[in-house]
Order: C-alpha cells, then sequence, then structure tokens
C-alpha cells in the first residue's frame, strides 16, 4: 500500500472511531447502550483502539452527574430578577417620557441642567480657604 | 408596560425560545419563562466549571441579570438563545477564573457522597477514590475539553447545540471528543507527567 493510501485509510479509521466513540456517548446519555451492535461494525485492531475509550467514556459519563440547584436560591433569584425589571421599565417610562415632550422644552431643560451642572463644578473646583477669604472680603469693616 | 390583557393571551408554557425571547423585550413574565427552563442547566454547567455551589449561584445570578439587561439588544442570527446564555455563562466563569488567577480545588465532596450512598463502604472508598481521581484528571484539561465534557455528560445537548455554543462544526466536536478522551486517558496512565499544570494552557475548576 502505498503512503497516500495508508494516510487516506488511517483518515477513514480516524473519522470511524469519531463517530463511533459519539454514537457512544450519545447511547450513554439516553440509556440506550449496546456495546455489541456498536462493535459488530469494526475490525479487531479498532475494536482494541476503541475499548479503553469506551470504558473511560463510561466512567465520565458516571462521574458528571447533574446537581440541582437549591430552591431557595431559584426562587430568592427570580424575585431579585423581577424587581430589576420592574426598576428597569420605570427607568425606561421616563426616558420616554422625557423624549415624547416637546423640543422646546426639551432644551430648555437641556440648558437647566447644563446651567446647573457648570454651577456646581464651578463651586466644586474652588478650594474652602478661597471661599473664606471672598466671604472675609464681602464683611464692611465698622 | 405590558398590559396585562396582552399578557393573558400568552401563553408562556408552551411557546418556543425565540417568541419568549420576542416578549421578554417588554414583557416581565416572559423572562421568568426563561428563567425557568434555563436556571437549572446554567447553574449546572457553572457548577462543574467552578467546583463549588457558592460561586455556581453567584455566577448563575450574573448571567441571568446580564441576559436580562441585554436581551433588548438580541437579535437571532441563527444561534438559538440557549447558546447565547451559555456563551454569558462561558465568559463569566473565563473572567471569574482569570480574577482567581489560580486553579480552584473543588471539594465536590456532596456530589460523591451522594453518588456513592448505596455502595458498601469499602466499594464506596475505593469508587469515591477513582472518582475523584478522575474528576482531577478532567482538571488537568484545556478548558474548551472540560466544556464539552460538562455540555455533553452533564448538559446532555446533542452535537450541533455544542457546535453552536462553541462556534465549531459538527464534525469539529466529534474530533475533539476523541482528542479529549486520549487525552483523559494519557492523565489517568501517567499522573506524575501530568500533574505540573502546563504554563500555555488553561486550567480550569470543573
Amino acid at each position: 500500500m502505498s503512503s497516500f493510501s495508508l494516510s487516506i485509510f488511517n483518515h477513514q479509521r480516524e473519522r470511524q472511531i469519531q463517530d463511533l466513540l459519539m454514537t457512544h456517548a450519545e447511547a450513554l446519555i439516553s440509556g440506550t447502550l449496546n456495546l455489541d451492535h456498536l462493535l459488530a461494525s469494526l475490525d479487531q485492531e479498532a475494536r482494541h483502539q476503541v475499548a479503553d475509550l469506551f470504558s473511560l467514556a463510561e466512567r465520565v459519563s458516571s462521574a458528571l452527574i447533574e446537581v440541582d440547584p437549591s430552591e431557595k436560591f431559584v426562587a430568592s433569584l427570580r424575585q431579585e430578577l423581577a424587581l430589576a425589571d420592574a426598576a428597569m421599565l420605570q427607568h425606561d417610562s421616563i426616558w420616554q417620557w422625557i423624549r415624547h415632550l416637546p423640543p422646546r422644552t426639551q432644551i430648555a431643560a437641556g440648558i437647566g441642567g447644563a446651567t446647573l451642572t457648570a454651577g456646581m463644578v464651578l463651586i466644586a473646583s474652588r478650594t474652602l480657604p478661597e471661599v473664606w477669604s471672598y466671604w472675609r472680603s464681602r464683611k464692611i469693616p465698622a | 408596560m405590558m398590559q396585562p390583557n396582552i399578557q393573558a393571551k400568552r401563553h408562556y408554557l408552551t411557546a418556543d425560545d425565540a417568541q419568549l425571547v420576542e416578549w421578554a423585550k417588554d414583557d416581565s413574565s416572559a423572562f421568568g419563562e426563561l428563567y425557568t427552563r434555563y436556571v437549572k442547566k446554567i447553574y449546572n454547567y457553572i457548577y462543574y466549571r467552578t467546583g463549588n455551589h457558592h460561586d455556581a449561584e453567584d455566577l448563575t445570578s450574573r448571567v441571568f441579570f446580564r441576559a436580562m439587561a441585554h436581551i433588548k439588544e438580541y437579535t437571532d442570527r441563527g444561534v438559538p438563545f440557549s447558546a447565547w446564555l451559555y456563551r454569558i455563562a462561558h465568559n463569566l466563569v473565563a473572567n471569574w477564573h482569570r480574577d482567581r488567577g489560580r486553579q480552584k480545588v473543588v471539594p465536590l465532596d456532596d456530589h460523591l457522597t451522594t453518588a456513592m450512598s448505596f455502595d458498601p463502604p469499602e466499594a464506596a472508598t475505593e469508587s469515591i477514590e477513582e472518582e475523584e481521581t478522575l474528576l482531577d484528571s478532567i482538571r488537568q484539561l484545556p478548558e474548551e475539553r472540560q466544556q464539552l465534557l460538562v455540555l455533553k455528560f452533564v448538559e446532555r445537548l446533542s452535537n450541533a447545540e455544542i457546535g453552536e455554543i462553541m462556534n465549531r462544526t459538527e464534525g469539529a466536536i466529534k474530533s475533539l471528543y476523541h482528542r479529549t478522551l486520549l487525552s483523559l486517558r494519557d492523565n489517568l496512565e501517567n499522573p506524575e507527567e501530568n500533574s505540573q499544570p502546563e504554563p500555555r494552557r488553561k486550567r480550569f475548576g470543573l
């Protein structure tokens, strides 16, 4: 057999083993495992290759069993999600309300908000001694 | 806000995921039904990837809060909602491992004790030890191989579903499963050689 044909043969063999391993896994999950039926299509060498992998897959399948989250956790998370969802909907509805205001009102609100923010920034940027000296300078001497 | 008379006309229990997702964009009851369908699955996935119930609960909460916050942006481009949820879970678990920067030692004591509780004491001890060795070997596997085993054996998903979550073809999933079993066998046969973490390999808690 040429090296090319051997390579094709090996590739086909590998594909066959991959398919078989997956069929075996599916059968393990569904509880319909029939090893004889699975192995029937294989020659001796291929059987030898998959036998220990079948056994390993069975061990993995028995070790990885489904676990249950606590009922308390499931119920509490459900409640938290419902509360958060209600808050999000309320938040959305405020934005919806703002977006439906007349354009003039929106512009006025924008200017008002910007002025307020600028004032806050101005006050915050002045240090306490500056504010104190400002107030002292305002006192009228007796 | 969803009007009650519209909600009354909706059959949440019989609706498919795609329909529920559309409704969930402005209907909390629809999101509640999606939560009911997937909370256990997502919890299991995270539990086997983190190894403890406390972190599984914390990350499961984050998955659903994130899903709820972004459900309006979700568009069905052929990837089912379940795959979208698993991807959120996968990203959060990856961040969790990265933040911790270390291998989580997995107790899984309650899991093993429950699984073996009907065996005779000696046989049970032996079986527990064998299972611990097996789980430890699975923990040595790269992240994607652990993910595949959890999705296949715990979540019992089809190859097509796993492919959608892991962004691979079904053929690639079969090939990955084969390689996963081979490397797991190596880990079990040569525990000393494989006990040290490989620097470039991501190690996950399982």
